[in-house]
C-alpha cells in the first residue's frame, strides 16, 4: 500500500505509462492495458498505423506496481473492481479507464481462429 | 548493492541474467528460452531444494525461479528460493509452485516447442522472514523470424497458495504465429 488516494494514483498512471522505458522506446498511436486479479495480472497492446498492433506492457516496476496500488486504494474506498481497461491515444495523451465491478471475464480472450486474434486486439483499441 | 551475473547454459543457446541482493539472495532472473532440455536434476540439486524450502515457511519448498527444464543444468542457490509448495489450508485450489507457476512454465515450454523465443523475467518483490513474499513474473514471447512480440503476460504472485494464471492453449499459439506472419506480409 502506498497510502495514496485512488485519484492521485490515477493521475500518476497516465504519465508513468507513456514514459515507461519499454513503452516509450517503441512507436504507438494508442495503448490498451487490461488489468485483472486485483491489478496483479496485466496484458496489453500497442497500436500503430491503420491496423498495426503488437503485444505491449510497461516494464518498469514502479509503473507495474501502480495497477496493484490503484486496486488496493479503490477497494479501500469501496470500489472493488474485477478488471479494468486502461487506454491512451497519442492524439490527446489522456488516460481513460473503464472499470468493471461485476464480471471478471468481461474482456476475457475467447476468440477463435487466426482473424479472431486480431479482432480481439482491435476490440480493445480506443476509438 | 545488487550484483549481476550473466551466464550461458550447456547448449550456448540461452542467456541467463541473475541479480542478487547484498547478502547473496536471488532477486531477479531472466532467461531467453528456445528449447526444453531433458534429463534429470542431480541429487545435489534435489537435496538443495529441500534444504532451501526448510529455510522458509512450513508450506515452502525450494522452487526454481527459472524452471530447471529450461536450464538443463543445476544452478544451486543462484536459482532456488523458498516458494510456497504446499497448501496453506482452507479450500484453496493449488499451491504456487505446482499451480500457477508451473502453468506458466508449461506455457513457456509450449512456445519453445513452436519454435518461438520466450523470455521470462522473474523479480523477487522482497524478502520477509527469510523468504520472498511475492514474485513479479513477466513472460514475453517473440517470433524469432519476424521479431514481433506475440505475447506479454505480466503476473504478480503472492508467495502463497491460491494464485491463478490463465495460460493460452497450443492452438491459440499457432493462431497468433500465423496472424502475425500474415500482418508482416501485408
Amino acid at each position: 500500500m502506498t497510502g495514496l488516494s485512488a485519484a492521485i494514483i490515477l493521475a500518476k498512471l497516465g504519465p508513468a505509462l507513456v514514459t515507461d522505458s519499454r513503452i516509450s522506446s517503441e512507436p504507438w498511436d494508442a495503448l490498451a492495458i487490461l488489468a485483472k486479479r486485483e491489478g496483479k495480472s496485466r496484458s496489453g497492446y500497442r497500436y500503430f498505423g491503420e491496423d498495426g498492433w503488437e503485444a505491449q506492457l510497461p516494464s518498469d516496476m514502479m509503473v507495474k506496481d501502480l495497477f496493484r496500488h490503484l486496486h488496493a486504494a479503490m477497494k479501500a474506498e469501496g470500489n472493488d473492481w474485477k478488471c479494468a481497461l486502461f487506454t491512451i491515444k497519442r492524439s490527446d495523451m489522456q488516460l481513460n479507464v473503464d472499470f468493471e465491478y461485476d464480471d471478471p471475464d468481461r474482456w476475457k480472450f475467447t476468440v477463435q481462429g487466426v482473424e479472431g486474434i486480431k479482432a480481439y486486439a482491435m476490440s480493445l483499441r480506443p476509438d | 548493492m545488487a550484483r549481476r551475473i550473466r551466464s550461458r547454459n550447456v547448449s550456448g543457446a540461452m542467456i541467463v541474467i541473475r541479480e542478487f541482493d547484498d547478502i547473496g539472495r536471488p532477486i531477479r532472473a531472466r532467461a531467453t528460452i528456445r528449447e526444453v532440455f531433458g534429463g534429470e536434476r542431480s541429487r545435489t540439486e534435489a537435496s538443495l531444494t529441500g534444504v532451501i524450502g526448510n529455510e522458509g515457511a512450513a508450506t515452502d519448498i525450494g522452487g526454481h525461479l527459472i524452471g530447471w527444464r529450461f536450464l538443463g543444468e543445476d544452478s544451486g542457490r543462484f536459482n532456488i528460493v523458498q516458494m510456497n509448495g504446499k497448501l496453506d489450508g482452507g479450500d484453496l485450489p493449488s499451491n504456487l509452485n505446482t499451480g500457477a507457476y508451473q502453468k506458466l512454465e508449461n506455457e513457456i515450454a509450449d512456445w519453445a516447442d513452436w519454435g518461438m523465443e520466450a523470455t521470462p523475467d522473474v523479480r523477487v518483490a522482497g524478502y520477509v522472514d527469510g523468504r520472498p513474499y511475492a514474485f513479479d513474473f513477466e513472460l514475453r514471447v517473440i517470433d524469432p523470424t519476424t521479431g514481433l512480440s506475440l505475447r506479454i503476460a505480466d503476473e504478480y504472485f503472492d508467495n502463497a497458495s491460491g494464485q491463478t494464471f490463465d495460460r493460452i492453449t497450443r492452438t491459440e499459439m499457432g493462431q497468433r504465429i500465423q496472424q502475425q506472419n500474415r500482418f508482416r506480409q501485408t
